[in-house]
């Protein structure tokens, strides 16, 4: 009885027939619309100071995930600009990982900052961009170069 | 809807003093704030608990008053009339929060600095957003609670949504003692944690990261609607005795 008495129009305590209808088709749309990001004008990561990183993943138990970089490479823009500047994915980056972005200036200064000259060594960085996953009971699991946004998604999305 | 129990809303709200006052003196702190170049949309917490005190007089004071039983008592709709209120407040909070953000530009404006259009446009839109959401939970926290309930639980919810997210985040590196094998059990799994943080994001949303950002949106405007409905469903039943707070 309840039940018909819900849509029924004549009784004081029916339901406007729109607003289910509302409610479904706004759920719809937000379920198709988080399946992309949005761009932002500038980078979303919360990125981390190499030096603080090693204590807040041992604090947060995430992985760290450090971004070897360079002012010079083409494809390090694109990286920022699909990935860093995107809502979804940043959002991703800054919930599961302790993200710490390592620029190289070999070639405008002839030398690296002696912490990024350490991890490169350490993680033998041959291309830029290279990301790697570093996590203290797993290997690390590591990116040369940059393929797209959902190769990038997938790498991500692979680490336990 | 009802737009006799709208502008009903809208006009007790401009014929309140405490309304008046409290719009004012956004407006005042605004203006100040963007006359000396403070950043944009900086208003947006202190809107965010106007918005809270306005939705949460969306129920209560129509019992004491007996302007319910008045309304009800001619063939009206309950829900019709709950979503006409909850418009009301909107529309009547959407007109403050349109005044706030003009103050800024205009001292903006006067002052000489620099006006960010995309930022201050997206903290204006999050807020109206914002406050739709709100006023459709005070709805129906207000739908099964008495007078100004609706507030406690809001506030409530949010500080034991905190205090629960903090917890399990510190028992998840806990590996001896008391809570060791509820570490341990929070730590193998992890949906419990994602559960709670998911259950926060939806009801208190953080302000979006990006202005105009299209998934924060969906996301509030959804969760207002859905709460809106739920306070339908619930007042459909709820019985209405006279002076009730």
């Amino acid at each position: 009885m309840a039940r018909t008495e819900l849509f029924n129009r004549s009784s004081q305590r029916a339901l406007p027939v729109w607003l289910p209808v509302v409610v479904v088709v706004l759920i719809v749309a937000r379920v198709i619309s988080s399946r992309y990001g949005v761009k932002a004008e500038k980078d979303l990561i919360r990125w981390v100071p190499a030096e603080s990183a090693a204590r807040m993943a041992e604090i947060t138990r995430k992985p760290i995930l450090y971004e070897f970089s360079a002012e010079w490479c083409g494809p390090c823009h694109r990286l920022e600009d699909e990935v860093f500047r995107d809502s979804r994915l940043a959002a991703l980056i800054n919930e599961k990982f302790i993200p710490v972005k390592l620029v190289d200036r070999q070639r405008e200064t002839g030398k690296n900052p002696p912490e990024v000259a350490r991890l490169e060594a350490q993680y033998r960085v041959q291309v830029f961009p290279t990301v790697v996953i570093a996590h203290r009971s797993n290997p690390p699991a590591t990116l040369a170069g940059y393929q797209g946004a959902s190769h990038f998604e997938k790498f991500l999305r692979g680490i336990p | 809807m009802s737009a006799t129990v709208i502008m009903e809303t809208l006009r007790r709200h401009f014929a309140h003093i405490a309304y008046v006052g409290a719009v004012l003196l956004i407006l005042l702190i605004s203006t100040t704030m963007a006359a000396i170049d403070a950043p944009s949309g900086g208003s947006m917490e202190m809107m965010r608990l106007f918005i809270v005190i306005a939705g949460c007089q969306l129920i209560g004071p129509e019992f004491s008053s007996g302007t319910l039983q008045l309304i009800l008592s001619k063939p009206i709709h309950r829900a019709r009339y709950l979503t006409s209120r909850v418009a009301g407040v909107v529309l009547a909070l959407w007109i403050a929060i349109a005044l706030v953000y003009s103050a800024d530009i205009i001292a903006r404006a006067i002052g000489g600095h620099e006006i960010s259009w995309r930022t201050g446009g997206g903290a204006a839109t999050a807020s109206a957003a914002q406050a739709m959401l709100i006023c459709s939970l005070m709805a129906l926290f207000g739908s099964f609670t008495r007078s100004y309930l609706n507030v406690a639980v809001y506030i409530g919810g949010q500080v034991l949504l905190s205090m629960i997210g903090g917890f399990l985040q510190f028992i998840s590196r806990t590996h001896q003692g008391l809570f060791a094998s509820l570490g341990e059990f929070v730590r193998t799994h992890p949906g419990v944690m994602k559960t709670i943080r998911t259950i926060d994001q939806n009801i208190y949303p953080s302000p979006p990261a990006v202005p105009f950002d299209r998934n924060w949106l969906l996301l509030v405007v959804s969760n207002a609607a859905a709460a809106l409905l739920l306070a339908c469903l619930i007042f459909r039943r709820r019985e209405v005795p006279y002076g009730a707070d």
